[in-house]
C-alpha cells in the first residue's frame, strides 16, 4: 500500500472503530485485520491495537459522557469497584504470564462465551423486554 | 459480589492475552450479572476496561516491539484523529439509538467476533 492510502485507510478504519466505541462501548479491532491491511506482524500488531484501544476507551467514555453523565456512573460506582477489583488483577497476572498459555484453548473458551452472550443479546433485544431507560437506571426484569 | 470477582478476573486475563479491549465481555457480563441496561452498562465497561489496560499496558511496554508505535508514527496519528472523531459521532448518536436496537448490534457483532476467532484459530 502506498503511504497515502495507507494512511487514509488508517483514519477509515479508526473512524469506524471509534464510531462502535462511542455508540456501544467497545474498543478495539481484531489484530487481524491489522495483521492483514498494513503488513505488521503478530506482535506489533497487538501492541499498536492496543494503544488504539486506550485512545478509543477514553475517547468514548469522554463522548459518551453527554447521554450517561458522570453522576448515573457513579450511581454504579458498586459495579465498577467489583468488576475493576477481579479484571485489574487478572490483567497484571496475564501481561507477566504472558506468551507461554496455550492461546488454540483460549480462543475456544472467548469463542464459545461470545456465541452466547450473542445469543443472549439477540434473543433481548427480539423481545424487547429493556425498551427504556428505568427510574433507577436498573430493572430486575431487564434480563 | 464473589460473581463480580471472577467475571473481571476471568475478562481481565483474556482481554490482556488476546490484546483487546474486553468490552466485547464486559459489557454482556455487566447487562446479564448486575441487569443495567446496555447503554450504561456500555460506559460501566469503558470504566473498567480503561486502568485495566493501562495495567496490562504499562508492563507489555518493556517489551521490544514497542518500538513499532515510533516506527508506524504516521499510520498511528491518523489511527488515532479518526478514533476520537468516531468516538464523538457514537457518543452523540447514542440518543438517537433504542436499547433493543443497539443490543441487537451488540448480538451481531459478538457473532461476527465469534466466527473471526473460530477462523483465526484453526
Amino acid at each position: 500500500m502506498k503511504p497515502d492510502s495507507r494512511n487514509l485507510y488508517g483514519l477509515t478504519a479508526g473512524t469506524l472503530i471509534g464510531t462502535l466505541g462511542g455508540l456501544i462501548g467497545m474498543g478495539g479491532i481484531p489484530p487481524p485485520v491489522l495483521v492483514g491491511h498494513f503488513r505488521l506482524n503478530i506482535l506489533e500488531a497487538v501492541i499498536l491495537n492496543k494503544a488504539m484501544s486506550l485512545v478509543v476507551v477514553a475517547a468514548a467514555l469522554v463522548f459518551r459522557g453527554v447521554a450517561i453523565s458522570p453522576s448515573i456512573l457513579m450511581g454504579h460506582a458498586d459495579v465498577i469497584v467489583n468488576l475493576l477489583a477481579g479484571s485489574l488483577l487478572g490483567a497484571w497476572w496475564a501481561a507477566g504470564y504472558a506468551i507461554t498459555m496455550s492461546r488454540v484453548w483460549l480462543n475456544r473458551v472467548v469463542m464459545v462465551l461470545l456465541v452466547g452472550f450473542s445469543v443472549v443479546m439477540l434473543t433481548e433485544s427480539a423481545l424487547g423486554r429493556c425498551t427504556e431507560m428505568a427510574p433507577h437506571f436498573s430493572r430486575p426484569d431487564c434480563l | 459480589m464473589t460473581a463480580g470477582f471472577i467475571a473481571g478476573l476471568g475478562i481481565g486475563i483474556v482481554a490482556t492475552l488476546l490484546g483487546v479491549a474486553g468490552g466485547e465481555l464486559f459489557i454482556p457480563t455487566i447487562v446479564i450479572l448486575y441487569g443495567v441496561v446496555i447503554k450504561i452498562a456500555g460506559s460501566l465497561s469503558l470504566a473498567v476496561s480503561l486502568p485495566t489496560m493501562i495495567v496490562g499496558f504499562v508492563r507489555y511496554s518493556k517489551s521490544d516491539s514497542f518500538v513499532v508505535i515510533r516506527q508506524e508514527q504516521s499510520l498511528f496519528r491518523w489511527m488515532v484523529a479518526g478514533s476520537i472523531l468516531g468516538a464523538a459521532l457514537g457518543g452523540m448518536m447514542l440518543g438517537l439509538f433504542s436499547i433493543r436496537l443497539l443490543m441487537g448490534i451488540l448480538g451481531v457483532i459478538l457473532l461476527v467476533s465469534a466466527v473471526k476467532i473460530f477462523q483465526h484459530s484453526r
